[in-house]
């Protein structure tokens, strides 16, 4: 058969395919219906017939990965949680690092990753099992996350070879947003950073959050404001405030903020009080 | 019963014109370009091989380091082979790496288009399957179109390949031993249905946020404080009421959009209002969420509902020795 303009059309499917191919389609989609209904919701758990069925399935779309169930900014949109590391050496010093780092200087693609990385590291198991759950929080894969952070991030390969470390702090941060409904039209721009500010969580060994709390962002120069202030003196040396200005500047106001917004009872404190309140809170190197 | 077998052979038919009639490839010959191009941007410029597959990669091989993927994987339940799992040296990451890019770039150009495509497919399976923990939205959507495009007949048009067989053929004029073939139907479809489903699986998981219905979601989706391009907290707080009418307005649109993508983007009338309504979409998620990656492969799916003619009148315009002909649609041959 030759269409007038010249297109041969021999390239037809041979008739003894069609029906095996027509069955692979329908099992192919199936197997994907199955895979973006029978996965758990936030709340709801899909229909039994579909989790079966994604059971088996995910043994056909797991390789090819196409065990997605497409649920892009579903239910809500929100903030991800950010991850803070801060490494102890069995010489007394440590370091600490905000992970991901700012957008700024990273490739989109790259700090998404980096941004899954940690939302990994937070997924709570279903109830029902672990069938379709990444990696469960555990104490040795964070651990193993932030020696490669530091291995891996250039300007932060400043923690000599020969030091041993001892043991880590990690927190779980998510930055709030500004919401709609909550600012109202005569708030200025302080109360719209008040709103974007963090939540600050400290989780123990077993990835089990054991404490949180709703801080706000401030400016670099608000930050250092506040550092002068207060007293407070958070840098080892020039060196490793340079290295490490973008980890304080996250970390510092979130403390500082803290202290002075959200919680009433310690905007009394001053000097070496705050201080130490800040190092129970975020245990930098003060 | 005679009605009940007429009306069964009519939907055979139907079923039969709507997966297997020959068609023109150049749909997937700009997908595989689109596509290609993507995966240049995803792989060469926004990915370590370091960080991610090299030997001190964030998730590791080595059960020293206190993790090992492979245990990881098995405590998951996943079963999902890598090759870099086993290739596991720096060189030898560095040198398999290079492969994989020479075959995007391959991909690309349309040389040698299938092996290059199988090649590709592995090659990004093999990363998925190594770090799974840094998968997200993009890898599942290439990975999807990569295997789609294994089946096609891709490089039969705008391609190295095309070029080769027009030479070593001799043949005087582009059109010469051009066919229409069923695969091209076929892959086009499987794209085609594939991206209903992603469009409609969106929507309707977003039906459960609160979010979407009191109409601030788009709010919180371009004013994520890590994702933002622009910083939005001022103009929130000199109008927000001017934010929470475009929020809303956003809010609606894109459901609207999500859900009845599946079902309008088959009718020819209002298709190119979907399809540009796509791109309004994923534009603004490219520019106010700064996911230009992700925006840039949903809409290389998007082209799979461009029909072929429009594709080469569109060549026609802009390649003057481009023939545009009268191409019988993959649904009207």
């Amino acid at each position: 058969m030759t269409q007038s303009s010249g297109l041969s059309c021999r390239n037809s499917c041979p008739v003894w395919l069609k029906p095996v191919l027509s069955l692979m389609v329908l099992g192919h989609f199936l197997a994907i219906f199955f895979s973006v209904t029978g996965l758990p919701n936030m709340e709801f758990k899909g229909p039994r017939l579909c989790e079966s069925g994604a059971k088996v399935a995910r043994y056909y779309l797991e390789p090819l990965l196409l065990d997605c169930s497409y649920r892009f900014y579903a239910p809500n949109p929100g903030p991800n949680p950010c991850f803070w590391l801060r490494l102890h050496f069995e010489n007394g010093q440590s370091i600490c690092v905000e992970f991901p780092r700012f957008r700024q200087s990273t490739h989109e693609s790259r700090f998404v990753r980096e941004m899954n990385l940690v939302d990994s590291i937070v997924v709570v198991p279903s109830s029902d099992g672990r069938a379709f759950e990444l990696t469960p929080p555990s104490a040795e894969l964070l651990c193993s996350y932030a020696v490669r952070v530091f291995k891996t991030v250039p300007s932060l390969k400043i923690v000599p070879e020969e030091f041993k470390l001892s043991y880590i702090d990690f927190y779980q941060v998510y930055r709030n947003q500004p919401g709609l409904h909550t600012l109202q039209p005569d708030d200025n721009l302080l109360r719209a950073r008040y709103h974007g500010g963090y939540v600050l969580g400290r989780y123990d060994d077993s990835g089990t959050r054991v404490s949180g709390v709703s801080v706000s962002k401030l400016e670099i120069n608000e930050l250092i404001e506040a550092i002068l202030k207060y007293d407070i003196q958070p840098y080892l040396n020039q060196e490793e405030m340079s290295v490490n200005l973008p980890a304080y500047a996250a970390a510092w106001p979130t403390a500082v903020d803290l202290l002075l917004r959200e919680t009433p009872e310690f905007r009394t404190l001053h000097g070496e009080a705050l201080s130490d309140r800040l190092r129970e809170l975020v245990t930098f190197p003060l | 019963m005679f009605p009940m077998l007429k009306s069964m052979n009519r939907a055979l038919q139907r079923w039969n014109e709507f997966w297997f009639i020959p068609g023109d490839a150049a749909t997937l010959g700009v997908i595989r370009i689109l596509l290609g191009l993507c995966l240049l941007w995803h792989y060469a410029c926004g990915f370590s091989a370091a960080d991610f597959i090299g030997p001190d990669a964030w998730v590791g091989l080595d059960p020293s380091h206190g993790t090992d993927v492979l245990e990881i994987a098995k405590a998951d339940g996943r079963n999902a082979p890598s090759l870099w799992i086993w290739v596991t040296s720096e060189t030898g990451v560095q040198w398999t790496y290079s492969f994989f890019l020479a075959a995007i770039v391959f991909l690309t150009i349309g040389f040698v288009s299938r092996v290059a495509c199988v090649t590709v497919l592995l090659g990004h399976l093999s990363f998925a399957h190594r770090c799974p923990q840094v998968v997200y939205g993009i890898d599942y959507v290439l990975s999807s179109l990569l295997l789609y495009l294994i089946i096609a007949p891709a490089g039969a048009e705008f391609s190295v390949d095309r070029w080769i067989s027009r030479h070593v053929r001799k043949q005087k004029t582009v059109w010469e031993g051009r066919q229409l073939s069923w695969n091209a139907t076929f892959s086009m479809r499987l794209i085609q249905i594939h991206m209903c489903i992603i469009y409609f699986c969106s929507g309707m998981a977003k039906l459960q946020g609160a979010s979407w219905w009191d109409g601030t979601a788009i709010w919180y989706a371009i004013a994520l404080p890590e994702m933002w391009t622009f910083d939005l907290n001022a103009l929130l707080v000199r109008h927000p009421f001017v934010v929470e009418i475009i929020s809303l307005i956003g809010t609606v649109a894109t459901l609207a959009f999500e859900i009845s993508f599946a079902f309008l983007i088959w009718k020819p009338a209002v298709r190119p209002l979907i399809l540009c309504s796509a791109v309004v979409l994923h534009a603004g998620i490219g520019v106010l969420m700064g996911l230009s990656g992700f925006s840039a492969v949903m809409l290389t799916g998007c082209v799979a509902f461009v029909r072929p003619e429009s594709i080469r009148f569109l060549g026609q315009r802009i390649f003057t020795n481009f023939h545009a002909g009268e191409l019988p649609a993959p649904d009207r041959v």
